[in-house]
């Protein structure tokens, strides 16, 4: 009796406890710590940027002003939307290519906007643009990796051969001529780089799919009469969910990189978004690079560090949900 | 051995048609034609636009298009003897402007003056320039091999020999440094790394020139030369340098992986039970298997180190395919973005047969495979 309850607290217990310890080897691994925290911090940059920029903060208060007479709950979130009149993108030729000093601690742009607002503002666009490009490209390659893993035959060598094709392409010229296609806007960057971005996760969630389906566990269910619908979403997916988490982590930081390369060559967003490619462009004239280091220094250590801290998530997360890695 | 590899070169056909179809389409998809890349606005008066379109043939629908295309590009269509001066006039006369416009100086053929070279293929012609795009292709595709061949080569070496070290060292302070150097080799973008070393080595030091493949002084570039040579290698190091750093961390992580893995495993326990020395166990019988599925990643990783390369090109002033990429994608020219799409993928795809091919051939397991 005594060991048929202690059996079903062990059960009960089972799958949390095999999530806190995926919580507790990710905290094991410092670097990945790190990387969470820097992450967070910069979430919070973004989601607070016009808060954050104090050249925007005078101009946000007569936004706040205009909201608060308007009312409603929405006047909370209102200079969040209203964000774009301040220093980030509104243009000021007077005060155009200063070097930075104490109000403008980055200097300006040639258009007179505060750099610095605009690499704050700037972690809106590449991180955004990094999330929903993977998830984008997560959702089409667990789809064709699970399709053709699970389905074989013909649509399995069919899938697959597509696959290659699209990785046989190179990627930023595929992005250069796809992105000269559809026009310069966030939305339309991150769906490209998410559509072509799914290859290697088909790839390595068709190779689990397949192992995934030789257990005995699939074979119990297709036994039982399982739809091959029922067997690939409910009983195989589940198996394939760790691996595609640490694969869309990585590429978090591979689309913020594709964004930052394509703009950077101005094939990217429009210049008058702030993205931190968008404001490396500039160092592309010899003077900014010699003499203006602050213009494409800071949005370069930017896209570093945010990659940077997503690889440290990406490998603690991958340690801490493989359990044969051992972690010392 | 010889039946796959003719097998694999026939997949290769369908293939690149495929990939012709989709570039195809996206390009012609792109808003905007030659025609709006070509014309000053100020003589862009009446129908002179859609004039020069019908006499290129852009007013037809895409898919006749892309059939003109293939028949132009095909090896089986060149119904006209090279030098045959009518065929020679039909063909350009196509394209406007042929003789009245400059061809801008940096498109001349000057990296390679062998005789052989550009080979005997036709892919149509450029839009902008009226000439053909093999010509312009063909001297472009040596700088672009000779970066990459040199930035994986090294990366390669040096990245497995950082890596092999990192794995005999594992949890030292050497260890640590390393893997968060290669961590920042792959987070921080290639363009940036550029930036830096330009601000660096060029504007600051004055180490290295900032563009090109050798100074301008030197006219007939003759490689057997050595003062020529040098200067060549003094332009190539920094391009190389920056477009090896991330596959060069990316070998370094798995190197490091793969020799702790075949560490733990039990052929090399054996072996050290045996009391064979630890340079034999871990040079002959760990690293060589460490070593195996580095020809694959190497594969894998190549559209992505050109695709780098499209930007280092741009910014060192390279003067490969991916210099010309960038302007024809601006240009809209079409004939040359098909061109470096094609040539590209057959570039990928023989590498990727390379390295199947490699691989049989240092791993018997495989060879056995493929008799059964």
């Amino acid at each position: 009796m005594a060991t048929a309850e202690a059996l079903a607290v062990v059960i009960e217990e089972a799958p949390r406890r095999t999530r806190m310890s995926v919580w507790w080897r990710f905290r094991r691994h410092k670097l990945a710590l790190f990387g969470f925290v820097v992450l967070g911090i910069l979430a919070l940059v973004a989601i607070f940027a016009p808060l954050l920029d104090r050249n925007s903060v005078d101009c946000l208060a007569g936004i706040v002003r205009e909201a608060r007479e308007g009312g409603g709950i929405l006047s909370l979130l209102h200079p969040v939307i209203e964000s774009r009149n301040c220093a980030a993108y509104g243009t000021n030729l007077g005060i155009a290519d200063e070097d930075p000093s104490l109000s403008n601690i980055l200097g300006t742009d040639k258009a007179g906007r505060d750099v610095w607002s605009r690499i704050v503002f700037g972690a809106r666009i590449s991180l955004s643009v990094g999330i929903v490009a993977a998830l984008i490209s997560s959702a089409i390659g667990t789809l064709i990796g699970i399709v053709s893993g699970y389905a074989g035959r013909w649509l399995d060598s069919l899938l697959m051969r597509f696959t290659e094709l699209v990785m046989t392409l190179p990627t930023l010229f595929l992005l250069l001529i796809v992105s000269s296609l559809v026009g310069r806007s966030v939305v339309h960057l991150m769906v490209i780089i998410g559509l072509l971005g799914w290859t290697g996760k088909a790839r390595l969630v068709r190779g689990q799919v397949l192992s995934l389906k030789a257990m005995d566990y699939v074979t119990a269910a297709r036994a039982l009469g399982a739809s091959a619908k029922r067997i690939s979403f409910i009983h195989i997916f589940p198996g394939t969910v760790p691996y595609v988490v640490v694969s869309a982590t990585l590429t978090v930081g591979g689309a913020i990189l594709a964004e930052a390369g394509l703009s950077f060559l101005g094939y990217g967003v429009s210049f008058e978004t702030p993205t931190w490619g968008n404001l490396m462009n500039s160092a592309q004239s010899l003077h900014i690079l010699q003499n203006e280091p602050w213009l494409w220094l800071p949005p370069g250590f930017a896209i570093g560090m945010t990659v940077l801290s997503v690889n440290f998530v990406g490998d603690g997360l991958r340690d801490a949900l493989d359990p044969r890695t051992k972690i010392d | 051995m010889t039946k796959y590899i003719i097998r694999r070169t026939l997949i290769a056909i369908p293939m690149l048609l495929a990939i012709s179809i989709m570039t195809f389409t996206f390009i012609n998809l792109a808003p905007g034609d030659p025609v709006d890349a070509m014309i000053d606005p100020e003589f862009f008066v009446g129908g002179a636009g859609d004039k020069l379109r019908a006499r290129m043939g852009l007013d037809k629908p895409i898919h006749e298009r892309y059939l003109l295309w293939l028949i132009e590009v095909s090896p089986f269509s060149s119904s006209c003897e090279k030098g045959d001066p009518t065929c020679e006039t039909l063909r350009l006369d196509r394209i406007p402007g042929t003789n009245s416009w400059p061809i801008p100086t940096d498109i001349i053929p000057t990296a390679v003056n062998l005789k052989i070279w550009p080979p005997d293929v036709n892919l149509g012609y450029s839009y902008q320039f009226g000439v053909s795009v093999m010509s312009m292709i063909g001297s472009r595709i040596i700088p672009t091999l000779e970066l990459t061949i040199v930035a994986l080569l090294a990366a390669t070496v040096i990245g497995t020999a950082l890596g092999v070290l990192q794995a005999l060292r594992q949890y030292s302070a050497l260890d640590y440094t390393f893997s968060v150097g290669a961590l920042f080799g792959i987070s921080i973008p290639a363009f940036f790394f550029a930036l830096i070393a330009l601000y660096i080595f060029v504007a600051i030091l004055g180490w290295f020139p900032s563009y090109g493949m050798r100074d301008y002084t030197i006219t007939e570039f003759d490689i057997f030369n050595p003062s020529h040579l040098l200067n060549h290698v003094h332009h190539l190091t920094l391009p190389v340098a920056v477009v090896m750093i991330e596959s060069l961390a990316g070998n370094m992580r798995y190197m490091r992986t793969a020799m702790l893995d075949v560490m733990r495993s039990d052929f090399v326990r054996t072996a050290q039970s045996k009391g064979l020395s630890s340079w034999l166990v871990f040079g002959r019988h760990a690293f060589r298997n460490a070593l195996l599925p580095l020809v694959t990643i190497t594969t894998l990783r190549l559209p992505g180190l050109i695709g780098g390369i499209i930007i280092i090109e741009h910014m060192f002033a390279w003067p490969g395919m991916g210099q010309l990429g960038i302007r024809a994608i601006s240009d809209r020219d079409y004939t040359i973005i098909m061109g470096l799409a094609m040539i590209t993928a057959a570039l990928v795809l023989f590498s990727n047969l390379l390295a199947d091919v490699l691989y049989a051939f240092v791993d018997p397991r495989v060879r056995v495979e493929e008799q059964g």
